[in-house]
């Protein structure tokens, strides 16, 4: 690989990234304006069940999580594999939605993966197919807070 | 469940590349981000195959003659490693989250610390629990016909916890 080359890649990568970590933050900020530019205006995503097909039913579906006062998308790992200006992107995130239930917080904790076919445009890196897989989750109380 | 042990008796592993060392570097320090990125995607291996139960994908981590002490028993070589890995099979499944993570390389070796925040699902007739655990893992990396991959590795529990699991509220 030359250095140019392997420049590129690096660029390329981080931008990868930097499109996930924008993604998070603009779901956790409700910010859903912000969450609709991560993806091609035809971007297809399956929900672990609902597909939403195109922008609209993306972000209509995303912002059902306004329902929940708040929550952290915790990102971690991140494995990206490059093909021109295509990729395939996995990612893994720990989403904690607090919640009041019967009165009581309640913190709903999920491990979620992020399966992306990315495709480099003019306006950068976005999602144009999205598989999200809920791996587990559970409920835990919040004994004080 | 293990009581958090003094901060001095954590095992001291690196001493950071500074940002100048890699400016200094005749390419501008190209190589060794090339080089991070590739170490990142060693233990992404590693950790991801747990999960998938795909042992090839974790094998492809750790040179042929690599060891490996885990946190309650060592094991020399690919076999016996993968032979140990194997175990995740009796749980309904495994989760090892990446974070911190500190690398350091030096020409065809590195050093890796890495935090991961592991969740161990395991499901009876009575009842379904999660063993979260706080890892680390301590790699010594070496670069061999062009492939970073694992020469020796080091496993902490630095803590763990078992919890119920509810899905209901």
């Amino acid at each position: 690989m030359g250095q140019g080359q392997g420049l590129n890649e690096l660029i390329n990568r981080e931008a990868i990234r930097d499109l996930m970590v924008r993604y998070y933050s603009a779901v956790d900020r409700r910010n859903f304006e912000g969450v609709g530019r991560c993806f091609t205006p035809d971007a297809v995503v399956d929900f672990d069940g609902p597909i939403a097909n195109g922008a609209g039913e993306i972000l209509a579906y995303t912002s059902q999580i306004g329902r929940w006062p708040t929550s952290t998308h915790f990102m971690g790992n991140h494995l990206v594999e490059l093909k021109g200006d295509r990729a395939k992107v996995e990612t893994y995130a720990v989403a904690t939605l607090r919640t009041v239930a019967e009165g009581r917080e309640v913190d709903l904790v999920s491990g979620l993966r992020y399966l992306d076919e990315m495709v480099q445009t003019d306006e950068g890196w976005l999602i144009g197919r999205r598989v999200m897989v809920h791996d587990w989750r559970r409920s835990d109380p919040v004994p004080w807070a | 469940m293990e009581q958090g042990r003094p901060r001095s008796a954590w095992p001291r592993w690196l001493v950071l590349a500074t940002p100048a060392d890699i400016g200094d570097k005749a390419d501008g320090g190209i190589q060794t981000l090339a080089d991070k990125a590739a170490v990142q995607e060693v233990v992404w291996r590693y950790l991801v195959g747990a999960d998938r139960r795909d042992f090839g994908l974790m094998a492809s981590s750790y040179a042929a003659d690599a060891t490996v002490n885990f946190p309650s028993v060592t094991c020399e070589g690919l076999d016996a490693i993968i032979d140990h890995c194997r175990g995740v099979e009796r749980l309904a499944g495994t989760w090892h989250l990446v974070g911190t993570q500190a690398i350091d390389i030096h020409e065809d070796s590195a050093t890796v610390e890495t935090y991961s925040t592991v969740w161990y699902r395991s499901v009876s007739t009575e009842r379904t629990v999660d063993l979260i655990k706080g890892l680390r893992y301590l790699d010594t990396m070496v670069r061999k016909e062009g492939r970073w991959l694992i020469q020796h590795q080091v496993i902490t529990e630095d803590w763990g916890r078992t919890d119920l699991v509810s899905t209901t509220g």
